[in-house]
C-alpha cells in the first residue's frame, strides 16, 4: 500500500489489521467501513493531513486509492 | 422375400407363425408356400420414405394400407410410393403406397402421411488453414490492439490504415516476427474504388479473406445538437457506412463463394443508455451503422457470413488530457468490474466473435462496458 | 490494580478515540462501574459512541451504550419493549435540538405571532412531559435530557434581539420547559447541551457537511466535548461528590511565601500578579457557598498566617470561612487525615489543592483516597483547573431522590491504592535529589547575598551578612563560605543555602551562617550542605565544628535541626551545639546525589 500513515489510520478508525488494507480497499471489501465508519475516516483523515474535505470530496472517497488521490490533489504529501 | 429374410424377421418379432416359416404349416392353410410376414412389406415402406422418399428426416406419421394378396417365400416385391399431397405449413406430405409382385399383381395398397423435419445444419466450419483478418484504422489504438490479437490468435493479417503508414509498418513488423503474416494496405475507406482495389490486392495476396473488421474512424470534435448540420454527419457517415458498404460489397462474393465470412463493426457503448452530450453526429452514423449490421445479418448469414457489433465503453484513452487521476478513479469505481475498458478488452472480443465458436452470434451489439450497460 | 488503559498516550483524534474505545470495550478495567446507557435522538447520536466510551472509562465507568433508531423517541419511550428498554438501561439520555423537536421556532420564528409561539411552547411542554413519564414508568434508571443552545442559522438576523421574541428568549424559555419537565420527575436531570455547544463556540460546534451527510449535526470537536461532558455527568450520577477541599496558602491563595515576604511582600491586589489570588479566592467563596467544606494545609507558622487573614485589605476568606485548619510542621499526610477526623468525614471526600508538586506527590502516596486536583504552573489557570477537576461535580437531586427510587446506592469511588512507600527515605529517593555545593565567588556572589537577607524562617542565626562581610571572612578569616543549588523531578529549585564557618581556633569551627529556602526543606539538601561543609571543615584540619542558634522572630521551626542532625548541645538554651569531625560522622544522606561545583 502507498502512504503509511493512511494504513495506519484505517487501522486506528475501522479496527481492521493492515495487512488486510491495500489500494483497492473499499466499502465493498471490508466489513466495517460502513456509513458511520465512513464519516469517522473524513474526520480522522482531516485531522492527520491538516485538509479540509467538502461533502462532495466526502462521499466520493470510497476506496483507499481515491483517498490517497483526493489528498494529493490537495497538496498532501504522502510520504 | 428369400427364406432367409423371413426366418430373420421372425426372429426379430418374435413372430414364429408357422405359417411364416414352415411349408407343411402353410400348406394346412391353403397356401403353396410359406407366406411372408405382412410386416415386411411395410418394413419395405419403411425403407423407402426413409431413405428415398422423402428420405432424412422423415418423421412417418401414419400409414393406412390393406394386404391385397399374398406374399410368398422367394417374390419379388416392388413398392411404389408416389406424393399424392403436400401440405406446405405443416411440412406434411401423402404418399400413395402400390406394392405389386414378379407376376404384377398387387399385394399392396394404401397411403401413408409423413412430416418432413427441418433441416438441421451442421455449423459451417472455417476453411482450413492460417485464416486472414483485415482490420481498417488498424494502424493505431485500438485497431493496433486488434491487429495485434488477431495475430497471437495466429491469424495472418491485412492492416488497413489512411494515415500513420510508417506506424502501421512497424505493427506489421512486429506481427511478422510472431511468426503470422502482415501486410499494410493503405487506402482511403471512404473511397470505393481504394477499397475494390484492395479487397482485390488482399484475395489475391492471401488466397482468402476470412475477417473484416472496421473500426476506421474520422477524429471525434464535440457540437452541440442545436447547431449540428447534416453536413457534420456527413464524414462519419461515409467512413462508417459508406466503408462498410464498399467493403462488404466487395468481399461479400468471396467469402460467400468460401461458404465463411465474419464482419464485424466497432460501435460505442453509447449506443446504450445515456450518451455524452454534444457527439450527436457520431452517434447518428454510429447508430445507423448498426442497422446496417442487422440488415448484413439478415441477408448474409444464409451464406455462412455473420456481421456483428461491437461497442466498448470509456477508455482511459478516450478522456481529455486534463482529467485528473482523481477524476479517472471515480469513474472506474462507477463500473461494477471496478476498471476501465481496454483496448485489449475490446481486441479480445472481436477475436472471439471472429472464431468457430461464435458462429451462432449474428447481428448483435454486444455492450463492453464492465457492467450491465 | 491498574487501569487496564493508558489514558496517558491518548491523543485528541479520531482514529484515537476509536481504537481506545475498542479497546476498552473488549477489555473493561474490573475497577470501572458498569453502567447501561440507552439514548434516543433525533439525530445520529451514535458518532459519540468512542467519545462517550473512552471518557467514562477515563472516570471509572465502564459504559455499555445503546442506540436508539434515529429519529424515534415516542416509538422508543412509549413502546414497553423497545430497544431502549430491553437494554434494561441505568440511565436513559434523551438528546434532541431545538431544530428538530420545533422547527419553527428556530427555522421561522420572524413569521409567528407571540400567541403561536406560546402555542409551540406548549406543545413542547407536552411533549417533553410525555416522553419523561414515559420513561420513568417503564424504567428506573436516571434520565439526562440535553437542553438547547441557540440554533446556528437565526431567521431573524441581525433585528432578532430587539423583535417581539428574540431567539435567543425563545431558546431560554424552551430550556426552562425542559428544567420543569425534570423537575417533576423524579431522577431526571437537564444534561446542559447548550453550555457545552457555549465553551466550545458555535463554529467549532457546526459541521454542516456531516449535517447533511449523516444527519450528524457536529464536528469531532464537538463530539469529543459532548463526549467528555456526558460521562462528568455520568460520574456525578453514580459517584459521591467530595465534600471539602484543603489547600495551601503560600502560593496558592496569595503569591509568595508569607514566612519569608512578610505581610507587605505577597501579591495579592487589585494589580498583576495579586488579582490573580484574589479571583482564585472568590472562587474558594463560591465554593463554600454551594455547600462544600474549606480547609487549610500549611506549612507555616500560625502567627504568620493570622496576621494576613485579620490584616491584609485584599483577602476575600476570612479564617472562619475554613471549617478546619491545619497550619504547622508537620507532613501534610498526616494533617490531612486529622482534617477529616475533625470534619467528621472520610478521608476520600477530600480534595487537595497545592502548588506544590512534591507536596501533591506526598499525598498521592501517603493518603491515596484524597483526590489530587492537578495545579497547573500559571496561577491564572487554578480557577479553570478547579473548575474542570469535577471533585465536587454533584446532581443537585441525587441523594434523596435516588434512595426514593430505592434503586440505586451511591458508591464511593474505587480507592486507587498506589504502593505506599516504606519510609520517608524511600519517597525522598524517588524524588531523585541532585545537590550542587560550591564557594561562594563573584558569580553567586549576588544570588547568595539575597538569600541571606530574605531567608527567614529556616535560617539559624539570621545574620545578614553584605558581600563585603562575606569576602572578609573568607580571604581575612580563613572561613568557608557555601552556596548550594538543587533539582529534583518535578525541577530545578535554583540557588536554595548557603552556609558560612569561621575559625574560631585552628580546630575549632563555628557555623556563623546556615540558612536554606524552606521550599526545599525535608528532603535532604540541608543535611547535604551541613554534611559538605563538615566536610570542608574537616580538610581544613577542623576538629570540632560548632553549630550556632540564634532565636528570632521567624525561624523558630529551625530550633531542633542541630539535635537531628546529631550534634551534642552545650548548654540548656539550645543556643550552641557540638560536633566532633572524626570523619566518619556527619555523611550526606544516601538519597542525596552532591556534586562539587569547580567554580
Amino acid at each position: 500500500m502507498g502512504s503509511q500513515r493512511i494504513t495506519d489510520l484505517m487501522v486506528q478508525v475501522f479496527g481492521v489489521n493492515a495487512k488486510d488494507l491495500s489500494e483497492q480497499s473499499s466499502p465493498d471489501t471490508i466489513e466495517e467501513w460502513d456509513s458511520m465508519s465512513h464519516i469517522n475516516l473524513i474526520l480522522a483523515l482531516e485531522r492527520e493531513f491538516q485538509v479540509k474535505f467538502t461533502a462532495q470530496e466526502s462521499v466520493e472517497m470510497l476506496s483507499v486509492k481515491l483517498v490517497e488521490l483526493t489528498l494529493s490533489e490537495k497538496g498532501v504529501d504522502l510520504a | 422375400m428369400d427364406a432367409e429374410t423371413i426366418d430373420q424377421f421372425a426372429s426379430l418379432s418374435g413372430d414364429h407363425n408357422p405359417i411364416h416359416v414352415d411349408p407343411l404349416s402353410a400348406s394346412g392353410y391353403g397356401y403353396h408356400k410359406p407366406v411372408a410376414h405382412g410386416a415386411l412389406s411395410i418394413a419395405l415402406l419403411s425403407r423407402v420414405i426413409g431413405m428415398e422418399l422423402p428420405g432424412p428426416g422423415a418423421l412417418w406419421l401414419d400409414q393406412n394400407v390393406k394386404w391385397e394378396s399374398p406374399v410368398f417365400v422367394g417374390d419379388r416385391i416392388e413398392l411404389m410410393a408416389t406424393v399424392s399431397d403436400v401440405s406446405a405449413a405443416a411440412r406434411v406430405l401423402t404418399l400413395d403406397v402400390k406394392a405389386s409382385n414378379q407376376h404384377g399383381e398387387i399385394v399392396m395398397s394404401g397411403a401413408c402421411t409423413v412430416q418432413v423435419a427441418n433441416e438441421v445444419a451442421v455449423p459451417k466450419a472455417s476453411l482450413p488453414g492460417r485464416k486472414l483478418a483485415l482490420v481498417t484504422g488498424g494502424t493505431r489504438g485500438l485497431g493496433e490492439a486488434i491487429v495485434r490479437r488477431f495475430a497471437a490468435a495466429g491469424y495472418d493479417v491485412a492492416i488497413n490504415g489512411h494515415y500513420s503508414l510508417d506506424a502501421a509498418r512497424t505493427i506489421a513488423d512486429d506481427v511478422l516476427g510472431a511468426g503470422v503474416e502482415a501486410r499494410v494496405y493503405p487506402a482511403d475507406v471512404t473511397d470505393h474504388g481504394a477499397v475494390s482495389s484492395m479487397i482485390s490486392a488482399v484475395e489475391s495476396d492471401f488466397g482468402r479473406l476470412d475477417v473484416i473488421v472496421h473500426g476506421a474512424t474520422p477524429e471525434l470534435a464535440s457540437i452541440p445538437v442545436v447547431e449540428m448540420k447534416y453536413t457534420d454527419i456527413e464524414p462519419f457517415a461515409r467512413t462508417y457506412l459508406g466503408g462498410a458498404l464498399s467493403l462488404v460489397g466487395c468481399a461479400a462474393p468471396g467469402m460467400r463463394e468460401r461458404g465463411f465470412g465474419r464482419l464485424i463493426f466497432l460501435g460505442t457503448s453509447s449506443l446504450f443508455g445515456a450518451p455524452p452530450a454534444g457527439f450527436g453526429a457520431y452517434l447518428a452514423a454510429k447508430s445507423a451503422l448498426f442497422g446496417l449490421v442487422k440488415s448484413l445479418a439478415i441477408e448474409l448469414a444464409p451464406y455462412g457470413i455473420t456481421s456483428n457489433m461491437v461497442s466498448p465503453g470509456l477508455t482511459t484513452t478516450d478522456l481529455t488530457r486534463g482529467t485528473s487521476a482523481r477524476t479517472k478513479e471515480l469513474l472506474a469505481r462507477t463500473i461494477p468490474v471496478r476498471r476501465m475498458t481496454t483496448v485489449e478488452d475490446t481486441a479480445n472480443l472481436v477475436c472471439f466473435l471472429a472464431g468457430d465458436d461464435a458462429s451462432y452470434l449474428n447481428g448483435v451489439n454486444i455492450p463492453l462496458t464492465g457492467g450491465p450497460v | 490494580m491498574t487501569q487496564s488503559f493508558d489514558f496517558g498516550g491518548l491523543e485528541a483524534t479520531p482514529g484515537s478515540y476509536l481504537a481506545a474505545a475498542r479497546q476498552i470495550e473488549n477489555d473493561p478495567s474490573l475497577d470501572a462501574k458498569q453502567i447501561n446507557v440507552a439514548v434516543v435522538s433525533t439525530y445520529t447520536a451514535a458518532v459519540i459512541r468512542p467519545y462517550l466510551v473512552v471518557e467514562s472509562a477515563r472516570r471509572d465507568l465502564a459504559v455499555v451504550p445503546t442506540f436508539g433508531p434515529y429519529g424515534q423517541l415516542e416509538q422508543q419511550l412509549l413502546d414497553p419493549d423497545s430497544v431502549i428498554y430491553a437494554s434494561n438501561p441505568d440511565v436513559i439520555v434523551i438528546a434532541t435540538r431545538i431544530e428538530d423537536m420545533a422547527e419553527d421556532l428556530s427555522g421561522r420564528l420572524a413569521t409567528l405571532s407571540s400567541s403561536e409561539v406560546d402555542e409551540i411552547l406548549g406543545e413542547l411542554d407536552q411533549r417533553f412531559g410525555n416522553l419523561l413519564e414515559s420513561a420513568r414508568k417503564h424504567s428506573a434508571g436516571h434520565i439526562l435530557v440535553f437542553n438547547f443552545s441557540p440554533p446556528r442559522l437565526t431567521s431573524m438576523g441581525l433585528a432578532g434581539p430587539m423583535s417581539e421574541h428574540p431567539a435567543s428568549s425563545v431558546v431560554e424559555r424552551a430550556n426552562s420547559i425542559i428544567a420543569k419537565a425534570c423537575k417533576n420527575i423524579s431522577s431526571a436531570t437537564v444534561f446542559e447541551y447548550g453550555r457545552v455547544v457555549l465553551e466550545t463556540g458555535l463554529d467549532s460546534w457546526t459541521d454542516a457537511r456531516l449535517e447533511h451527510l449523516g444527519r450528524i449535526p457536529f464536528s469531532f470537536q464537538a463530539q469529543m466535548n459532548l463526549g467528555k461532558a456526558l460521562s462528568r455527568y455520568l460520574s456525578a450520577i453514580f459517584f459521591t461528590p467530595h465534600k471539602c477541599l484543603v489547600v495551601d496558602l503560600d502560593n496558592t491563595l496569595w503569591g509568595g511565601v508569607i514566612g519569608e515576604d512578610g505581610l507587605g511582600g505577597i501579591a495579592l491586589g487589585e494589580d498583576y500578579p495579586g488579582n490573580v489570588y484574589k479571583e482564585f479566592q472568590r472562587q474558594l467563596v463560591a465554593l463554600k457557598d454551594r455547600g462544600v467544606l474549606l480547609a487549610i494545609n500549611s506549612k507555616n507558622d500560625e502567627p504568620d498566617v493570622t496576621e494576613v487573614f485579620e490584616r491584609h485589605p485584599d483577602m476575600v476568606l476570612g479564617l472562619d470561612d475554613f471549617a478546619a485548619t491545619r497550619i504547622n510542621w508537620t507532613d501534610k499526610a498526616s494533617n490531612i487525615r486529622s482534617i477529616a477526623e475533625e470534619l467528621n468525614i472520610g478521608v476520600d471526600a477530600l480534595a487537595f489543592f497545592d502548588d506544590n508538586p512534591v507536596e501533591r506527590e506526598w499525598i498521592r502516596a501517603n493518603a491515596p483516597e484524597v483526590a489530587v486536583i492537578e495545579v497547573p504552573p500559571d496561577p491564572e489557570n487554578y480557577a479553570m483547573a478547579l473548575q474542570d477537576s469535577e471533585v465536587f461535580d454533584h446532581l443537585v437531586v441525587v441523594a434523596e431522590d435516588l434512595e426514593r427510587a430505592g434503586v440505586y446506592q451511591t458508591e464511593k469511588r474505587r480507592t486507587k491504592l498506589r504502593a505506599t512507600h516504606a519510609s520517608v527515605a524511600d519517597f525522598i529517593r524517588d524524588l531523585d535529589v541532585k545537590v550542587t555545593i560550591g564557594a561562594v565567588n563573584d558569580e553567586t556572589m549576588p544570588r547568595v547575598v539575597q538569600l541571606i537577607s530574605k531567608t527567614n524562617q529556616f535560617n539559624l542565626t539570621g545574620r545578614r551578612h553584605t558581600a563585603a562581610e562575606i569576602e572578609e571572612i573568607v580571604s581575612l578569616n580563613g572561613g568557608i563560605a557555601l552556596w548550594t543549588r538543587s533539582t529534583d523531578r518535578f525541577g530545578d529549585n535554583g540557588l536554595v543555602g548557603v552556609a558560612i564557618a569561621i575559625p574560631d581556633s585552628p580546630t575549632e569551627w563555628r557555623i556563623d551562617s546556615f540558612l536554606m529556602s524552606c521550599r526545599v526543606l525535608g528532603r535532604g539538601v540541608e543535611s547535604a550542605l551541613l554534611s559538605s561543609l563538615a566536610q570542608q571543615v574537616a580538610d581544613k584540619d577542623g576538629k570540632q565544628l560548632i553549630g550556632e542558634y540564634v532565636i528570632t522572630k521567624k525561624n523558630g521551626m529551625a530550633r531542633a535541626f542541630f539535635e537531628g542532625e546529631g550534634f551534642n548541645p552545650r548548654d540548656e538554651e539550645g543556643h550552641y551545639w557540638e560536633h566532633a569531625l572524626d570523619g566518619s560522622s556527619l555523611p550526606a544522606p544516601d538519597f542525596v546525589t552532591i556534586n562539587t561545583s569547580e567554580t
